[in-house]
């Protein structure tokens, strides 16, 4: 029901929480992050079919291992496309969210020295930031629990128990389905690929990194 | 997830716990006993069974070298095998591999995943001589049901043991952190 107090109070809590990170981080980081993010998500839109037309040929072009002739370079052209309407979405949103992630990392190494003035701006970009994430991040997160309707009309008390074996079980089918798309020998190789990863992360940070003078 | 996925992952995310609290400059070390464990133990399984149970055969002349006991016996030595050199690295002088880790959070999220690496090859071994020998641990009562789940059917072919074709690839890391070390 859209009339419910509580809803009207969540909403509340919502913007001020978005908007205290805001007041915090500064407003000039949360104006660039929110104009950026929109910018390049309309962006994102618009030229999809430009991107993925290049991501298709280029990547159909390494796959069938640099053709000159010209019978290669029309198998490049004719071969199934990386990026194909079925994914289209997915391309576009992890495009974008990657695009997000690099924007936090680009607004504070711009804007060091931001937070603590203007706060009240920094508060109303924050919220602006809630409502963008809220359109586009929270909305993606809906069908995890079938729209959010049975969970809000859940018994009080239940709802981080449903939750919670909602987020099981969404996770529980994704994993499996992603191990379930490689044979049995591909997953064994992946397995020992991520383990010999993580022992060449592991001793290179050890000895491979050149140490920095100290001070003195 | 089913009782044994959940028994197993429980030891695995203790050793992240520990790694996060020892460091992965540590917990390396430990990855080396661990590999070389299993390693040798893959060498002498199978060689060393005839003569353990013809051991206890000459000791317990009522000994039925094809039985659940015999079997219980093979995982129990493997295991205590296993475990005692792993307690054997952490209680006693570690292999200093020196280096200095990474400062956090770089350093930290290294020491999740090595320590998540240790509780894989660790809990992975003993859930594999489980599985080799049927599970003897199911004497005990609740944890280890019979039949597996899917998902424990599933992750049972992608134990430690069962990576490679033997466990000779397992010594690969090893070397490449002993040239790492060397060239440090």
């Amino acid at each position: 029901m859209l009339n419910q107090p509580e809803s009207l109070i969540s909403l509340f809590i919502y913007f001020v929480f978005f908007g205290l990170i805001g007041a915090r981080r500064g407003w000039k980081k949360e104006v660039f992050v929110f104009a950026l993010a929109f910018a390049s998500y309309l962006g994102l839109l618009q030229s999809q079919g430009r991107i993925a037309f290049i991501i298709n040929t280029g990547g159909n072009y390494i796959r069938s291992g640099f053709p000159s002739d010209q019978e290669g370079l029309l198998k490049v052209f004719q071969a199934a496309p990386i990026i194909g309407p079925e994914n289209r979405e997915t391309f576009v949103f992890v495009a974008w969210a990657a695009i997000l992630f690099l924007l936090y990392f680009v607004g504070d190494k711009l804007f060091k020295k931001d937070a603590g003035k203007s706060q009240s701006l920094g508060f109303m970009a924050g919220i602006a930031n809630g409502i963008l994430y809220l359109s586009l991040i929270a909305t993606r997160l809906f069908p995890i629990f079938n729209g959010g309707s049975e969970l809000a009309e859940a018994p009080p008390g239940t709802q981080l128990q449903q939750v919670v074996i909602r987020l099981q079980d969404f996770l529980d089918t994704q994993v499996t389905g992603f191990f379930a798309s490689f044979s049995q020998a591909e997953q064994r190789t992946l397995l020992i690929f991520v383990l010999f990863a993580i022992i060449g992360i592991a001793s290179y940070t050890m000895y491979g990194r050149k140490s920095s003078p100290q001070k003195k | 997830m089913g009782p044994i996925e959940t028994y197993f992952a429980t030891i695995a995310i203790i050793f992240v716990f520990i790694s996060v609290a020892r460091g992965y400059a540590k917990e390396l070390s430990t990855t080396i006993i661990i590999l070389v464990a299993i390693f040798l133990l893959d060498v002498i399984d199978g060689r060393l069974n005839p003569l353990l149970l013809a051991l206890v055969s000459t000791i317990f002349p009522d000994f039925d070298r094809a039985s659940a006991a015999a079997d219980t016996l093979l995982c129990v030595v493997y295991s205590v095998a296993f475990i005692g050199s792993v307690f054997a690295n952490y209680s006693g002088n570690s292999l200093n591999l020196g280096g200095s880790q990474a400062a956090p959070p770089v350093g930290t999220y290294i020491s999740i995943l090595v320590g998540l690496m240790n509780g894989y090859l660790v809990a992975g071994t003993l859930w594999f001589y489980q599985a080799l020998y049927d599970y003897p641990l199911k004497f005990f009562g609740r944890g280890i049901e019979q039949p597996l789940s899917s998902t424990a059917q599933a992750m049972v072919e992608l134990l430690p043991q069962k990576l490679a074709l033997n466990a000779g690839y397992l010594m690969i890391p090893i070397a490449v952190i002993l040239l790492l070390r060397a060239r440090g």
